[in-house]
């Protein structure tokens, strides 16, 4: 299922890219995740918990950044398991950064997400609108937070959800 | 309280809750139709399962002195369905009833158990909404009342908060007027792919009608503005504008059952037809 | 003397109706042995992969674990029905979501399942091909690269994901257009429907001490189980042996064997009993479906209505297996034509292997397809020429002595006249009322059929007090041939059928019997049944007239086995008689006749046949059936309010049998037309893999009249003149109810399902 949105920013197209590109920032705006840290230069180890209707799924994920365009692009990979592999959840996303003027951008993702096993045989028009909102939830955390905090640290890595 | 192999068998209400306190990955089992259809499918493993056949007050159907109805969160589909002092305006919970799933499932499944479920094509939820049914619930701080316009609140989401339970579904007294409930579905007995549930009744200024879908987004789309068009002397013009709004607040699911594009096309055509329908029993009553 | 006592033609209760009823009925899943293992299966995530390694250590560590198989295991050729393409567990690679890649057994089902899901592979994933188009895609991933090396019973594909490709043809179809007043052309797509039998695909395998193997399984046929769990376990068949139990419903599905070597393998590696039982989602993620197809036709006729010329190609989603593919695509081909007097006709046909589940025999067997489109096709053509489609048909309908497509020749055919009946019954039933909001539409369509195929036999014996033990290997999977056969046994025996007893399938004793398939155990088996029982009348006659000190000439059955002299009250009993022959003289009676089905085969002067799965077919059978539908014009929603199916049985053994095979049939094709569907999202994940998800018309969904009309034209080359009725009746559905939308709609679908959504769309975009 193809997940895609967009939001604005009031801040520069730069500093925006500093921000996405810090893990501890974009874990904490990832609905759901516990945690995360970094195992390579390119690849990131997290728990994500997602629920619905009683429902509960733990997701083991690595991202691997497969592109980084600074200050317009950062394309990655997502794979992952519950624990025992009852669910994989396989996802490739695409967060692009739009100049809307000096001092605003537009941020847009796209994720193409599969989820096979005991939960990609539930209420599948409901677990895409599952997870159309956990994507717009995450937009808004990252905005208000973006917001009300000073540019980024110089961390060059970049990890989308 | 008898517990065996991981079922707890609670007497009360307050046991109940206490147990849920207790293991907040505990579940509740009523009828058990869903429930272990999806413990079967390990879509989910609970901890323990708390039984609520032993709770005498959840059980049946009791009519108030206002003439308003209790039914009891463990009262079965089938004795729903076979309610025949559901009459007017209450019809539709009947009916909503009668057309759950297939036999053995109304034998199993109990009101409690679906609208705490939840799940956007059960047949109560939107029949429940536009009845303007109050959902009683039980926590350890006692009970509260909410409409079911407010109990159900995303997809498979509902107001109960950890360790609450329903506990009753009230129904005010029935007009005198119409209810219905119609479902489609791609066979007898499969979730609703879009339903209509109305009630109708009519006084001096004009129709009253409150209308809500089923299975056309996260929880019943029911809209005062569209019931306000609905009701008094509409014509045509606010049927379709009514039914233009509905389509508008709906957020339907792409699924096996049909298109999210093809559900919104029907929201008019069923509230239409069910409006339609109610109004030629109210004429013909008056 | 009164009436012999004639047990053909009267619907006595089935055999086994009562424990069914009570639940006495023993299934697969009744069985508990002591010792007993479960069997739990791993499947692949992957639609398509390289299997690079298993690690089994974690699953084999878990106390309880008995035995374990994966593609590792295995070597030697492939196994599989014409094509060799398959293994039990998969080997080298995945071919589709679900494909069982490694099985466990143990001591209980929880710990088998556990064990199942701890086994770990590497896979390398590949990309997959999931549509007809992607698969023929120049440049696609090719599912069995290894193809060329695979033992094949049947040339005729292996380029690409080609399975399998042929032609039909007679005539000249190119000149014949060209004299053609009237050309319609279109395409049909059609779905994979899934068999949903009650019971899922099991069976319990169990080891005697010096290894020899007895599997008790819900299959079609034991001496198929037996022959293809030899061949996958490397065992002599004499080392297996393959007993049938109550079968809860086949269709077709459990009509090739592919899960039960699995329990065979673990329980010779355990030593001890193993069930396998498929759960629901199993059954439908791992066994198979009727082949999604896309069928593009051509049909021409002069303005007197005279079809002339008929174009065809199909093309067929076989999945990941060739599996009866290249049967049902042939089969297909040479239904394509329908029961009509076109002589010129070209029909061309190709099977695909995509990364999904494979398609496989279902009720129909390619027919239903291509019925779909060709039925379609002449409403169309009807309401191109101005003449009322059931004229049409008449017009253009198969007599006796004309031939089929293929150059075989059809000696007793009754289509006018089932067409006549339908048409007549629709007529003279007092009309529906109408109902507001819906649109009523009639609509026909005819088929034809074959009742036939390969080999059968059957063995009667005559017991020490005159009754009468018949045995064939024919398995009842809930249509009522067990019934049927001692039916026609205590017929020509003129015993009641209580002193005829039926001997359950076990390849130690049964007969050989091809399958329970291709509409034939009535035709075939029952066949071998008359014949043999005829034999037996025979030698008890020549017994009697011994007996009796007469000429058999001046012998007569009388009811109730006994064997008087005409004319005269004197009689000897069939006990008397079993008691000669085991006692004193002449031996036990015991006649077995067996045969290959016998028929004329293709015309090589007539047709041009590039390559067919068999070398012929059967007898033919015809049929007609109307419906009447209101379609809703809000939600497009079809309901089917009566429908009358006229069908020629040849002769009706059970009378009421048949009308249930009928009516039964009729509502599996409703469900074909208008609900059912299996899909896959774009990983190759089924998604429709519950009966919540995939849904199946219920005893509420049934239309409340459907009119059986039973015609009996005798089949010459059967002593009791029957042919079958397991398939036709669901071939006409969904054509006569597309026809039936278009007369209520003006809408013509040409897409199944036809979901109320297709049918709001073909309505609007009309207008």
């Amino acid at each position: 299922m193809r997940i895609e949105g967009s939001f604005d920013i009031a801040l520069p197209r730069a500093a925006v890219y500093g921000h996405l590109t810090d893990p501890g920032l974009i874990a904490a705006c990832i609905p759901g995740c516990d945690q995360i840290e970094r195992i390579s230069p390119t690849d990131y180890r997290a728990r994500v918990t997602i629920g619905m209707g009683g429902i509960k799924a733990s997701f083991n994920l690595v991202v691997e950044v497969t592109s980084e365009q600074p200050p317009e692009r950062v394309l990655s990979q997502t794979r992952g398991e519950e624990g025992s592999r009852a669910s994989m959840l396989a996802a490739d996303n695409e967060v692009a950064l739009e100049e809307i003027d000096a001092a605003n951008t537009r941020v847009s993702y796209v994720s193409d997400v599969s989820v096979t096993g005991r939960l990609g045989k539930f209420a599948l028009g409901v677990m895409k609108k599952k997870v159309e909102s956990l994507g717009r939830e995450f937009a808004e955390r990252l905005r208000e937070r973006i917001q009300i905090q000073p540019a980024a640290s110089s961390a060059p890595e970049a990890v989308p959800q | 309280m008898s517990v065996d192999q991981g079922v707890f068998r609670p007497a009360s209400v307050d046991e109940a809750v206490s147990v849920l306190a207790r293991l907040p990955d505990a579940r509740l089992i009523s009828g058990g139709a869903t429930l272990v259809a999806m413990i079967n499918a390990r879509l989910i493993e609970p901890a323990a399962l708390v039984s609520l056949a032993g709770v005498d007050e959840l059980h049946g159907i009791t009519e108030n002195p206002d003439g308003g109805w209790r039914i009891g969160a463990m009262t079965r589909h089938r004795d729903v369905a076979a309610e025949r002092r559901f009459t007017g305006t209450l019809a539709l919970v009947q009916q909503a009833a009668s057309l759950i799933a297939n036999a053995t499932v109304r034998n199993m499944g109990t009101i409690g158990g679906a609208i705490a479920h939840a799940d956007p094509g059960l047949d109560y939820p939107p029949a429940l909404v536009a009845a303007d049914a109050q959902i009683e619930i039980a926590s350890g701080k006692g009970r509260r009342r909410l409409p079911a316009s407010e109990f159900f609140v995303d997809w498979y989401a509902t107001a109960l908060q950890s360790a609450e339970l329903v506990t009753a579904v009230h129904l005010r007294a029935a007009s005198d007027g119409v209810g219905l409930y119609h479902k489609l579905a791609r066979v007898s007995g499969d979730y609703a792919t879009v339903s209509v549930a109305l009630t109708m009744s009519s006084g001096v200024a004009g129709i009253a009608t409150r209308a809500a879908m089923g299975a056309c987004g996260p929880t019943p789309i029911l809209l005062e503005e569209a019931n306000a068009l609905l009701s008094g002397s509409p014509g045509e013009s606010e049927l379709n504008r009514a039914g233009e709004l509905l389509a508008a607040a709906a957020d339907p699911v792409d699924d096996v059952r049909g298109s999210a594009e093809y559900r919104r096309l029907l929201i008019p055509r069923m509230l239409a037809r069910a409006f339609t329908e109610a109004r030629a029993a109210i004429g013909a009553r008056t | 003397m009164s009436d012999p006592v004639r047990a053909i033609g009267s619907s006595p209760p089935r055999l086994e109706a009562g424990d069914k009823a009570i639940g006495r009925a023993q299934y697969v899943d009744d069985i508990q042995r002591p010792g007993m293992l479960y069997a739990a299966l791993l499947t692949s995530p992957h639609a398509h992969a390289r299997i690079l390694g298993y690690r089994l250590d974690a699953a084999r560590a878990i106390a309880g674990v008995k035995a374990i198989v994966t593609g590792a295991d295995l070597s030697g050729s492939r196994s599989g029905g014409i094509i060799k393409d398959e293994s039990m567990v998969a080997r080298g690679k995945v071919r589709y979501v679900g494909e069982i890649v490694a099985a466990v057994a143990a001591s209980d089902p929880q710990t088998a399942s556990r064990a199942a899901t701890a086994i770990e592979l590497d896979y390398e994933p590949l990309d997959a091909v999931l549509t007809i188009d992607e698969a023929l895609a120049p440049g696609a991933p090719v599912l069995h690269e290894e193809s060329a090396s695979y033992v094949k019973a049947i040339q005729g594909g292996g380029h690409g994901n080609v399975v399998f490709e042929t032609t039909v043809a007679e005539g000249d179809v190119e000149r014949a257009f060209a004299q053609c007043d009237v050309i319609v052309e279109n395409t049909w797509q059609t779905q994979a429907q899934h068999n949903a039998y009650l019971e899922p695909g099991g069976c319990v395998a169990d080891v005697d001490a010096s290894g020899r193997i007895t599997l008790y399984a819900s299959c079609q046929s034991v001496h198929h189980v037996q022959q293809r769990v030899a061949e996958e376990l490397g065992e002599p068949m004499a080392r297996i042996r393959a007993i049938a139990m109550r079968v809860g419903g086949g269709f077709g599905g459990k009509h090739a064997s592919n899960i039960h070597s699995i329990a065979a393998w673990l329980a010779r590696a355990a030593r001890r009993p193993v069930k396998l039982v498929l759960s629901r989602m199993q059954d439908f993620e791992i066994q198979r479906s009727r082949h999604p197809a896309r069928i593009w036709m051509k049909t021409g006729a002069r303005r007197d209505g005279m079809i002339l010329a008929r174009d065809v190609r199909i093309t067929l989603d076989g999945g990941a297996y060739a599996d009866e593919s290249p049967p049902v695509l042939a089969f297909a081909l040479l239904m394509s034509r329908g029961p009509y007097r076109i002589a010129n006709v070209r029909a061309r046909g190709q099977a695909v292997y995509t990364n999904k589940l494979r398609a496989g025999s279902f009720r129909g067997f390619g027919n239903p397809q291509a019925s779909f489109a060709g039925e379609s096709q002449i409403d169309e053509l009807a309401s191109r020429l101005g003449i009322n489609p059931v004229e049409l048909r008449l017009a253009n309908a198969m007599r006796p002595n004309d031939t089929a497509f293929g150059g075989q020749p059809v000696a007793s055919c009754v289509l006018r006249e089932c067409i006549a009946r339908v048409r007549d019954a629709q007529r003279e039933a007092p009309p529906l009322a109408p109902r507001n909001g819906r649109r009523r539409g009639v609509g026909f369509a005819v088929m034809s059929h074959i009742s036939g195929l390969m080999g059968t036999a059957a063995t009667v014996q005559l017991r020490t007090d005159g009754s009468i033990a018949l045995s064939t290997g024919c398995v009842d999977i809930g249509q009522g041939s067990d019934t049927a056969m001692v039916q026609i046994c205590a017929d020509a025996l003129s015993v009641p059928i209580e002193r005829v007893s039926y001997a359950p399938q076990d390849s130690d004793a049964s007969p050989y019997n091809w399958k329970t398939a291709g509409s034939r155990s009535t035709y075939m088996t029952g066949r071998a049944v008359a014949v043999a029982s005829l034999e037996m009348r025979d030698r008890m006659l020549a017994h009697a007239a011994d007996m009796m000190e007469c000429a058999v000439v001046d012998l007569e059955l009388r009811p109730g086995g006994v064997v008087g002299l005409k004319g005269v009250p004197k009689t000897v009993g069939f006990r008397e008689i079993a008691m000669r022959s085991l006692f004193h003289s002449g031996g036990p009676i015991v006649v077995t006749h067996g045969f290959v089905f016998d028929g004329t085969g293709f015309d090589p002067k007539r047709a041009s046949i590039h390559q067919l799965a068999f070398a012929n077919l059967g007898v033919y059978t015809f049929g007609a059936q109307c419906v009447e539908v209101d379609v809703d014009e809000g939600t497009g929603q079809v309901e089917v309010r009566r429908a009358w199916c006229a069908h020629d049985v040849g002769r009706a053994i059970n009378p009421v049998s048949c009308e249930g095979q009928i009516q039964g049939g009729f509502v599996q094709g409703m469900g074909y037309a208008l609900v059912e569907a299996m899909k896959w999202n774009a990983e190759g994940w089924l998604i429709t893999a519950t009966l919540a998800d995939y849904k199946v018309p219920g005893v509420l969904d049934c239309p409340p009249e459907i009119h059986p009309i039973i015609l009996e034209d005798p089949d010459p080359t059967h002593p009791v003149g029957a042919k079958g009725i397991g398939e036709p009746s669901l071939v006409g559905a969904a054509p006569a109810i597309a026809n039936a939308i278009c007369n209520a709609t003006g809408a013509r679908l040409r897409t199944l399902p036809m979901t109320p959504e297709r049918v709001l769309n073909a309505m609007d975009s009309r207008s």
